[in-house]
């Protein structure tokens, strides 16, 4: 377990500088490598800050947070922590520096000092994986919102880190938007990389393998998706949106005509209701 | 009392080689008291639209009236249809600009003239009816929570007193209980008399807060009715760039399998109606 274990905390509160409180507080969490893992509560309950450790932009002010076993208290940490773990935040237009698609993409390769067809050939994955192949020639501007925060994840995974962090990245899409970009992370789920997605909206989780509630800056539960979707009142209380489709679910799964295996996506629920 | 859209086209740039059609003959109604969304995929015209509501922009053809009054240049059309009809952009937090919550809401009445003693209570009205206390008046409104500036910029439009509310968009980045919390705003602000236009993507939202939806595609009105008699034909068109709730498609796909459920977009419904059919 420790050998594939990608990131570590151990006991990590976090307080702003002058601050009265955690903004999370007493953060115990393992995170394998490969795993898809949502991070839900609503604002305010400290989802962007335990994020912003993931990478060392946050260092703990108590306990440790270890990424591939490296401390990022240290110098090593750090450098691991940057290499290790790619950020995609909710604007697009942040994140967003060059005036041409492939030449965007091509920034963190070209950092990272590699070779000419090295960096070719990344950008023309990234760009593939992001559904942007065609529009490597494209000026940024000439893009859609969604378009761009798909760059933003091209640009992201060209340097390959085995691990990519969407924090809030669809809040800004429309429903299409939003559609396109959890296919891309399903590809590169399936591709092995590990993925956290920072969200408040539950059916973007449906894909996830397990997710963790956060609510006052601590964690107050951890477990599948379709654990969580099967609990009732806490879910207001964490301030979480119920999708109308898992209402049903739910709702089908009570009255015994679904099992709870079944996962609540249209498909399967069909499929199952017509045996 | 109602705004009356007829026949509304608008032509950006006219005569130029920008020249693009954004409406294309759009009519529709908006009677007090009631709640109409607009939904349709980005660069379908809701924008456009929302601007014709108070006349930020003038139509090209066609007309747009609010209580009979007719959105035109002259006779101080345009100053009474803006007191009319409030328009809240999308993310319209990032529009203020005072250095308290009271300065902010009374910056519109101020500017409508509207006598010092009467001002007091027109912004303590609107903060109210967003659910601001009076503990927050003298805060600084940039160190307030999202949702809370999102509040205060919608009761910064409430206090120039419309009678009419188009929000682009109004619960974008908010989170559940932010959401909730401006969803109940709204119906209140309908059941105290005044029209909402909600512009929005979501149809989950429009099918059920909704009296009437307007689905516009490429510019022109493509349904106009009541959520429940164009749902139907909603999912047989597909439009565009609209997304169907999961629930609703279900329930269809359910109904093409031959089960005896109705389309809708409530679950309890749905649930029971499969039980029930399952049942036989």
């Amino acid at each position: 377990m420790t050998e594939n274990c990608l990131v570590r905390f151990s006991g990590v509160s976090y307080t702003y500088p002058e601050a009265a409180a955690p903004a999370i507080a007493d953060i115990d969490l393992k995170i394998a490598s490969g795993e898809w893992i949502a991070v839900l509560g609503c604002n305010g309950s400290g989802k962007s800050t335990l994020a912003k450790h993931l990478n060392a932009l946050l260092i703990p002010t108590q306990g440790d947070c270890f990424v591939n076993e490296f401390n990022t208290r240290g110098e090593d940490g750090k450098r691991s922590a940057r290499r290790a773990v790619s950020m995609v935040f909710q604007n697009p237009e942040n994140q967003i520096i060059a005036a041409v698609v492939e030449e965007d993409v091509a920034f963190g390769p070209e950092n990272l000092g590699l070779s000419p067809e090295e960096i070719r050939a990344r950008v023309s994955w990234a760009l593939d994986v992001s559904g942007l192949g065609k529009m490597a020639r494209k000026p940024v501007y000439a893009l859609s919102g969604g378009q761009k925060q798909r760059l933003a994840v091209a640009g992201a995974i060209a340097q390959k880190p085995p691990c990519l962090v969407m924090d809030e990245a669809t809040t800004m899409l429309d429903p299409r938007g939003r559609q396109d970009l959890m296919e891309v992370l399903s590809t590169l789920h399936s591709g092995g990389m590990t993925l956290v997605s920072i969200t408040h909206r539950l059916e973007e989780i449906l894909r996830c393998d397990r997710c963790i509630v956060l609510s006052g800056g601590r964690i107050s539960w951890n477990g599948t998706p379709r654990e969580l979707f099967l609990l009732g009142e806490e879910l207001a209380m964490w301030g979480l949106e119920v999708p109308g489709m898992v209402k049903v679910w739910r709702e089908l799964v009570q009255k015994g005509l679904l099992e709870a295996k079944i996962p609540p996506l249209m498909g399967e629920m069909v499929e199952a209701l017509c045996r | 009392m109602s705004i009356d859209v007829k026949g509304l086209v608008h032509v950006y740039h006219p005569g130029t080689p920008l020249e693009t059609k954004a409406l294309d003959g759009v009519s529709f109604k908006a009677e007090k008291g009631s709640w109409v969304a607009v939904v349709g995929h980005t660069g379908s015209g809701k924008s456009t639209l929302a601007q014709h509501l108070n006349g930020l922009l003038l139509p090209t053809e066609g007309s747009v009236s609010v209580d009979g009054i007719e959105v035109r240049q002259g006779e101080g059309s345009l100053r009474k249809v803006r007191q009319k009809v409030g328009l809240v952009f999308q993310y319209p937090e990032q529009q203020l600009f005072e250095e308290t919550v009271f300065k902010e809401v009374s910056f519109g009445p101020r500017n409508w003239g509207i006598p010092a003693d009467t001002l007091k209570d027109r912004v303590e009205e609107a903060l109210g009816l967003v659910g601001i206390g009076s503990d927050l008046y003298e805060a600084n409104p940039f160190r307030l929570s999202g949702g809370q500036k999102r509040r205060v910029a919608i009761a910064s439009v409430l206090s120039s007193g419309p009678d009419y509310l188009v929000l682009d968009e109004p619960t974008a980045g908010l989170d559940s209980p932010g959401r909730r919390q401006l969803l109940d705003l709204l119906s209140n602000l309908k059941a105290l008399g005044r029209g909402i236009i909600h512009i929005t993507h979501d149809m989950e939202l429009a099918l059920g807060l909704a009296d009437m939806i307007l689905v516009l595609d490429e510019g022109r009105s493509s349904l106009w009715g009541r959520p429940d008699i164009i749902l139907g034909e909603l999912i047989e068109r597909d439009v565009r760039g609209l997304v169907i709730p999961d629930m609703v498609r279900f329930a269809g796909r359910l109904r093409d399998l031959g089960f005896e459920v109705p389309l809708t977009w409530e679950p309890p419904v749905l649930a029971e109606a499969i039980y029930r059919s399952q049942g036989r």
